[in-house]
């Protein structure tokens, strides 16, 4: 096989940040491969960089033996370098075709060719065996389907290099296997794909060939029949995965929170919760499975009192909070880690110190009868530093300095610290690097056998799976199936998320 | 350490940059005139300092400025634009001459003190009434407080005309308010009177309360970020009408020390503006109160300059207004450019290791 794309000691600077430093890439032609490697270790900014995005401050690109100087994301479109974003760039008003041919030249003149269009598209989806209906809008494609659109899009525009970011973090199981088919005839049939991931499971599965980034350097490429994901996680985090202690012995007890028949209706009438029934018991974990947008963010807010219910009771410890604000609900020890750290966990603008006590400012002993008292909130903020080791340049950073890992971190210290008797964690470990997704985990297992009940909602199975100790699947709203951990199959839970059962 | 001190300079910079690019850009306009800009400018800043009152008058100017820009602040450190500085300012200012009319016979202590708590309350219903339906409606601030600002306006108008006119029935003005409630001047023989401390009193008080207790710590969270400060149980609705009535009430002040410390009685468009110089001083200082009292003094200072100017130069006062506009645009301006000065700056680190 011979070669299509070179990066040779690619360097990419922002500031004193090396984002990039002498990174070497080479993909050949028909491969898969992967570019594996925590956030924020790079993966982005190269492949940026090879999308003429960003122009690299030292190095060279070769693709297909020529050089390139990039300046535009045209430049690669037209060269046949394809990229799929994890969000995609999709008109949602738009037909499938219209959002394909948008911006090709092709819509402009009086009359769209539709009818020629359409063949020469049908055509191209149907030889990588993806189906699509030209004429449907955008808006009212399942995420699956739209990520089809996406690729289609590329491969009409004559990519012969299509790079993929985190293509399967909203796909169900289901979808996802049918992409990793599609993605290994295109390979057959001569394309190379660069697969964008931190999912070590799916580079083993899918990839011949994979390039681990770790600080914006390369620490390996190697095929993976020649590794393991052990292997391949030590080259990601530079040290071997723990795994997480948990205690032999520990007792489930009491319900803590138990819901009846909850239902909500978003602000057009739709039923966002469907007659949900749960019950989750001190020292436990109840994993809720689900693809993203099926009422797993509702379900949280209702339960915390950020969204009102329109029938059904919450009881928490036998009392029954349906009705409670959130400012109440807080004070009965409610510890929540919420899906969108930026939007509800953190004030971004607000330092570390004041971040721990986000939830408790006005209580003693962070409180002098008026006024704070500073020593005792920067005592408490090291204390959190280290014990949850925040990697921070300071307890008065402002929390918007922090990585993604680190900032979940201050998250979670605050809501764990304090021994919540319900714990609510949605999604706690998205968009966090491996090292802490490690840390968090251990922190939930903590809780739970500190006696906390947690209600765990993730879109990760893999998660679900490593903590829970019951699952429930949801599914546009609804609760579609329980099952204990023992039962756990990962082709069930697949059809269940997608609303079979 | 030191690369800390370095954006931290910036910060001060950027307005010192923007005064001084203000004055550059305006020395063109003088010079379409036909003034030698150097000249213009040496009345225009060195002109106040010829006595002792004229220096004085510029800290009686910038008294109502650093509490209406304090007003503008508060609101916004609390991520609310209170654009009525001028028409709480009006209602504060009813307020002291009301009280001040009452009340007048009492002893000095009094009388003040209930002046100084009527402006306060009616400036704080001034704000509250805006902040009460963003709180529940979400009815924009900004416009419900820039129309306050007529109500206000036209408000006076009425007032000092039918209801209050002066009793010779003359001039379209209340009676002077008692003796006794007129503020004492702390420099003899000049206007300035006990307000300026009370203002820079005021904005020490603003601080602490912002950054250094649990009140503020709340409002601080809503403003920046109302979903976060919802998660952790506060309440939003509560938190916006208690900062529009505080922001308020800074502005009700400002009418207090207009009217008991210079005026002496409510008039048709007595201090105008000052509302709106309010913001621009807030601008400018960064919306941090020791910035605000350190530019409304600058304000103050090109505001009574002007008048020097002209009659020094025979330049009209007005383009002090266009100086100062120039000066907030800038500010923006070079807010905005912040971040990329900053990126750059460390881009040059990087090459200097």
């Amino acid at each position: 096989m011979n070669t299509i794309l070179r990066m040779v000691s690619i360097s990419k600077y922002f500031g004193t940040l090396a984002a990039n430093e002498d990174v070497n890439l080479e993909v050949k032609k028909g491969e898969i491969h992967s570019l594996l490697g925590e956030n924020g270790a790079g993966k982005s900014t190269l492949m940026n960089v090879l999308y003429g995005l960003y122009q690299p401050d030292k190095g060279e690109i070769f693709f297909e033996d020529k050089k390139l100087n990039l300046r535009s994301s045209k430049d690669a479109i037209d060269l046949g370098i394809g990229m799929i974003h994890q969000h995609f760039m999709l008109v949602p008003v738009h037909t499938v075709l219209e959002n394909i041919i948008m911006g090709m030249g092709k819509e402009k003149g009086l009359v769209i060719k539709e009818e020629k269009l359409k063949k020469e598209i049908s055509e191209i989806a149907k030889k990588y065996g993806m189906e699509i209906s030209l004429d449907s809008k955008v808006g009212n494609l399942s995420v699956g389907q739209q990520q089809r659109v996406e690729i289609v899009k590329a491969l009409y525009r004559g990519a012969k290099l299509l790079i993929m970011d985190e293509p399967t973090a909203v796909l169900t199981p289901q979808e996802t296997e049918e992409l990793f088919t599609t993605l290994k005839i295109m390979a057959e049939d001569g394309m190379s794909i660069i697969l964008i991931t931190h999912k070590l499971k799916e580079v083993m599965f899918v990839c011949d060939r994979v390039t681990v980034l770790r600080d914006g350097k390369v620490t390996k490429t190697i095929d993976t029949k020649d590794t393991n994901e052990l292997e391949l996680a030590r080259f990601m985090i530079g040290r071997e995965l723990m795994p997480i202690e948990r205690k032999q012995e520990y007792k489930v007890g009491e319900p803590i929170l138990e819901i009846e028949s909850l239902s909500h209706e978003g602000e057009k009438g739709e039923k966002s919760l469907n007659d949900i029934s749960l019950t989750v018991n001190s020292g436990e974990v109840l994993g809720i499975a689900g693809v993203d947008g099926n009422g797993q963010k509702e379900l949280a807010e209702v339960i915390v009192g950020l969204m009102k219910a329109s029938s059904g009771t919450i009881l928490l410890d036998g009392k029954d909070i349906t009705e409670n604000t959130i400012e109440e609900i807080v004070k009965m020890g409610v510890g929540y880690i919420p899906e969108d750290r930026h939007k509800r966990g953190l004030i971004l603008d607000f330092s570390v110190s004041e971040n721990l006590i986000l939830k408790d400012y006005y209580k003693k002993p962070y409180r002098k009868t008026l006024f704070f008292d500073f020593n005792v909130i920067n005592k408490h903020a090291d204390d959190m530093i280290s014990k949850y080791s925040i990697k921070t340049p300071g307890r008065h950073a402002e929390a918007k300095k922090l990585s993604g890992g680190n900032q979940q971190k201050v998250v979670v210290a605050r809501e764990i610290h304090k021994l919540p008797k319900l714990l609510i964690a949605v999604q706690p470990t998205r968009g966090v690097d491996i090292g802490a997704t490690e840390f968090i985990h251990q922190e939930i297992i903590k809780a739970k056998e500190d006696g906390a009940a947690v209600l765990l909602i993730s879109t990760e199975l893999s998660e679900i799976n490593y903590l829970s100790d019951r699952i429930a699947v949801i599914y546009k709203g609804g609760i579609v199936g329980e099952m204990d951990k023992s039962d756990f199959d990962e082709n069930r839970i697949g059809l269940m998320m997608a609303g079979a059962n | 350490m030191k690369k800390f001190d370095i954006f931290q300079l910036l910060k001060i910079l950027i307005p010192i940059a923007a005064v001084f690019l203000a004055l550059l850009l305006g020395s063109v306009l003088l010079l379409f005139i036909d003034v030698n800009p150097l000249e213009a400018y040496r009345y225009l800043i060195f002109g106040n300092f010829t006595n002792k009152y004229n220096t004085a008058e510029i800290f009686v100017k910038s008294t109502p400025i650093i509490l209406t820009g304090l007003a503008f602040t508060f609101a916004f450190r609390t991520g609310l634009f209170n654009i009525g500085g001028e028409g709480q300012m009006f209602a504060g200012a009813m307020a002291a001459v009301f009280v001040g009319l009452k009340t007048g016979h009492l002893s000095p202590f009094l009388t003040i003190s209930l002046s100084l708590i009527g402006a306060i309350i009616a400036g704080a219903i001034w704000g509250l009434i805006p902040g009460f339906l963003k709180g529940i409606f979400g009815s924009s601030e900004i416009i419900v407080t820039i129309m306050f600002n007529y109500v206000a306006l036209y408000l006076i108008s009425y007032l000092v005309d039918k209801p209050l006119r002066e009793s010779i029935g003359f001039y379209p003005q209340t009676d002077l308010i008692g003796k006794n409630a007129f503020l004492p001047y702390v420099v003899p023989n000049t206007r300035l009177h006990i307000g300026f401390v009370i203002a820079v009193i005021i904005s020490i008080i603003v601080y602490i309360i912002l950054w250094k207790t649990p009140f503020g710590y709340r409002l601080r969270a809503v403003g920046f970020n109302p979903d976060g400060a919802e998660y952790s149980g506060m309440s939003i609705k509560k938190s916006i009408i208690i900062s529009m009535a505080i922001s308020g009430a800074l502005a009700g002040v400002a009418g207090f020390t207009e009217i008991n410390g210079i005026h002496h009685r409510l008039l048709d468009n007595f201090s105008k503006n000052v509302g709106f110089d309010g913001i621009a001083a807030a601008l400018l200082g960064s919306a941090n109160p020791a910035g605000v009292v350190v530019s409304s003094i600058l304000l103050g200072m090109l505001q009574t300059g002007s008048n020097s100017m002209q009659r020094g130069v025979g330049v009209p006062a007005n383009i002090v207004s266009i100086i100062q506009a120039m000066i907030i645009i800038l500010v923006l301006a070079g807010n905005m450019l912040r971040p990329k000065l900053e990126l750059y700056m460390r881009r040059k680190e990087k090459v200097i290791e």
